[in-house]
């Protein structure tokens, strides 16, 4: 199924169309995320389409002195009709666990899945679905979703989350700058390397997100056994979000009927021109941990 | 009188030296890496042959041993993990840091006697997700440092009966610890197994709709953060009954942890002793000797400020030098036993601190090698020497250069 983070609700009868299926929806107390729809437009959006499954991301890191916030939140989702929730504080699961809300929880630690033991130890706990961490590489992502017992999406195409801070770390440069910090989005680019990012402030703190965007158009077909795969439209227009959306759900049709190899073929160049700048992540490319091996590759030798 | 709970002091450790100059120095508690599940993997971790060690040390002194198994599990670190945190069990260890759900449960699941202590990897900061961890049967919850006093003591009266771990002091994370991907995307090392190459200490180069914001000389964008002290805080955080304050520093000096226990276990003490006591000593002046990074307090008042940020490595300034560790003292002749740990000579100013007196001043007059020879320079690393203080000192003492303003 097709699945995405719904930017644009205004577009959302195309998408529909196009054969989304599961949209993560930014509300209130959305982490991560330039959008935030209150609690009525989320009504509506469910009432107008009741057979999409809509999950509303209530993806922050809570604080004790919002807890309060987040209860009466939860409270109120319940009448909203929606499916699930996108969390990854435990206290979110606490809450609707404590309280018997009917809300599927898809646990979205931003870079925590990286094994299926602890999915299968959470499902235990009380998740339904998880996110698979975009930071390991396929092969082991595989492996997870081989050996998971419970339904796993996995991220498609779209920017990486890459850090997040209670810090207002714009502002207090702003401030050492004597400088003031205006616009929306910023992007960073760490000396001596050429990995561009975006970073943005909002009152939660501030968060960072790669600017070149994975893509795996071309690897539906290692895919088709995880249950939700997932297209990142943050920092996309509404252009280019239909775009890469619909690219996505033909070659996924084409995969049914045989056709794959050859819409894969047309519209890979497409996708290159439409959607830039794009990466491969980790889907390659294994991260290391141990000093002996950063030596090693330091040194050039292959880890 | 002591009319106080005192929370145990819980110290990191990279070696059994420091692991064993903390126990001497007052920590109740020492936290070390084991070398394969836990973060710092790169270096300074213990074997298991180093925990028993560790282990049969702290005992005799009534001190306990925590060992941190906080990597996030990948999938091919899975194998090996239910026989080493047996083999902990039955070492003696008092509890585990975990940070992945799955070793919590197996933990459990085993029926081992280790506690589990939730890693501020997990970045709790709210008592729904405590109570979620206690019914999971974690014995403690080490709060995210994103925590403030104020929630801190809500969270206390909530949730009495788990215990609270909650960071004094030490180097900050900018970013949600367990929720950072900075070096992992920079340098493909990944920061949740101990790989971080400590991205949010770059200078980076930031860009508005525009154009590049910052001048090409000028200031650098950077997230580096100021390293959290919270001395002045100390007594407040006994008196709400936290249970454990932790140092953060598995990879610090050997001097620095020495500095910063000492000065924590006096406060501790002589707080729960009489509340007055404390106000008259300068306890910042003596953890500053051990700081290599300007001081903030990190979120203890709910956010930080630009005060909190290091835009400049010239604001990084370097320990106060450590260059002795006494290894034994003759009362007779008023010479101590030292081993050299930096460059000194003749007429240096040095001064000598200790777990068991408070700190003294001495100028070294004489230095005499191994060969029985007068030096005028003891310039060899971990060299045995033999110096006149004058003054009493004790074996496990340890000795800085005093550095004279210009
Ligand atoms: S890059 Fe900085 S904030 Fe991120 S894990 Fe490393 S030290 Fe922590």
């Amino acid at each position: 199924m097709l699945s995405i983070h719904l930017i644009y609700p205004e577009y959302i009868s195309d998408y529909v169309e196009m054969g989304v299926d599961l949209f993560l929806v930014p509300g209130e107390l959305s982490a991560y995320t330039t959008r935030h729809l209150d609690v009525n437009e989320i009504s509506s959006l469910k009432k107008a389409y009741p057979d999409k499954q809509f999950f509303v991301l209530v993806n922050g890191l809570y604080e004790q002195h919002e807890l309060k916030q987040l209860q009466d939140y939860l409270k109120t989702l319940t009448t909203t009709g929606i499916d699930g929730l996108v969390f990854q504080d435990f206290g979110v699961l606490y809450e609707v666990k404590k309280n018997h809300y009917p809300f599927k929880l898809l646990y979205e630690s931003m870079t925590l899945n990286t094994n299926h033991e602890t999915l299968n130890a959470l499902h235990h706990y009380g998740i339904d679905m998880a996110m698979v961490s975009r930071e390991i590489p396929l092969t082991e992502q595989l492996s997870i979703n081989d050996n998971a017992q419970l339904p796993l999406m996995i991220q498609v195409h779209g920017v990486s989350y890459m850090g997040s801070s209670k810090r207002h770390l714009l502002k207090h440069y702003g401030e050492a700058l004597k400088k003031t910090m205006a616009d929306e989005v910023y992007e960073i680019i760490a000396n001596g390397s050429d990995y561009p990012c975006y970073i943005f402030e909002d009152e939660r703190g501030t968060t960072i997100y790669s600017k070149k965007k994975i893509y795996m158009l071309d690897l539906l077909s290692h895919l088709k056994d995880f249950d939700y795969l997932y297209i990142e439209t943050l920092f996309m227009d509404a252009h280019e979000t239909l775009e890469v959306i619909s690219m996505y759900a033909d070659c996924l049709q084409a995969l049914k009927n045989g056709r794959y190899a050859q819409y894969v073929k047309d519209y890979l160049p497409m996708l290159k021109k439409v959607s830039q700048p794009l990466e491969r992540g980790f889907i390659e490319d294994k991260t290391i941990y141990h000093l002996e091996d950063v030596k090693r590759r330091d040194a050039g030798e292959q880890v | 009188m002591n009319k106080f709970k005192k929370p145990e002091l819980l110290a990191p450790a990279g070696n059994l030296e420091k692991l064993k100059t903390a126990i001497i120095y007052g920590a109740d508690a020492v936290f070390v890496g084991g070398k394969e599940f836990s973060l710092r993997s790169a270096a300074s971790n213990f074997s298991l042959e180093d925990i028993q060690e560790a282990v049969a040390f702290a005992n005799d002194y009534g001190a306990r041993i925590h060992v941190t198994c906080n990597i996030i599990l990948h999938e091919d670190n899975l194998e090996g993990l239910r026989e080493y945190l047996k083999q902990l069990d039955d070492i003696g260890v008092t509890a585990v840091i975990v940070a992945d759900p799955y070793i919590m449960t197996i933990v459990k699941e085993m029926g081992l006697s280790l506690e589990v202590h939730v890693s501020t990897q997990m970045s709790v900061m709210n008592t729904s997700a405590i109570n979620f961890f206690k019914d999971m049967g974690c014995e403690r919850v080490v709060l995210a440092r994103e925590t403030s006093f104020a929630d801190l003591k809500t969270i206390r009266q909530e949730c009495p009966d788990i215990e609270l771990e909650y960071f004094i002091h030490g180097a900050m994370c900018v970013n949600y610890s367990g929720r950072c991907m900075l070096s992992n995307y920079f340098s493909r090392r990944d920061a949740n197994r101990g790989g971080c190459s400590q991205s949010c200490r770059w200078y980076y180069d930031i860009y508005d709709q525009k154009g590049q914001v910052n001048e090409v000389d000028g200031l650098k964008f950077s997230m580096s953060s100021k390293d959290m002290c919270l001395i002045d805080h100390i007594g407040e955080l006994i008196d709400l009954g936290v249970d454990s304050f932790k140092i953060e520093g598995r990879m610090k000096s050997l001097h620095y942890i020495a500095t910063v226990v000492s000065t924590y276990r006096k406060f501790i003490d002589d707080y729960c002793e009489n509340k007055e006591k404390v106000l008259s000593l300068n306890y910042k002046k003596e953890l500053n000797k051990a700081a290599n990074r300007a001081f903030c307090e990190g979120f203890y008042n709910g956010q930080t400020t630009v005060d909190s940020q290091l835009y400049n490595l010239r604001d990084e300034h370097p320990t106060q030098e450590f260059i002795m560790r006494v290894l034994d003292y003759d009362e007779a002749t008023q010479i101590a036993t030292i081993e050299q740990r930096n460059y000194f000579k003749v007429g240096d100013e040095v001064e000598i601190f200790s777990p068991y007196h408070d700190n003294l001043n001495f100028i070294v007059t004489s230095i005499v090698n191994a060969d029985g020879e007068a030096v005028e320079v003891a310039n060899h690393p971990m060299e045995v020497l033999k110096v006149y203080t004058g003054k009493r000192v004790n074996r496990n003492d340890m000795g800085r250069k005093v550095k004279h303003e210009k």
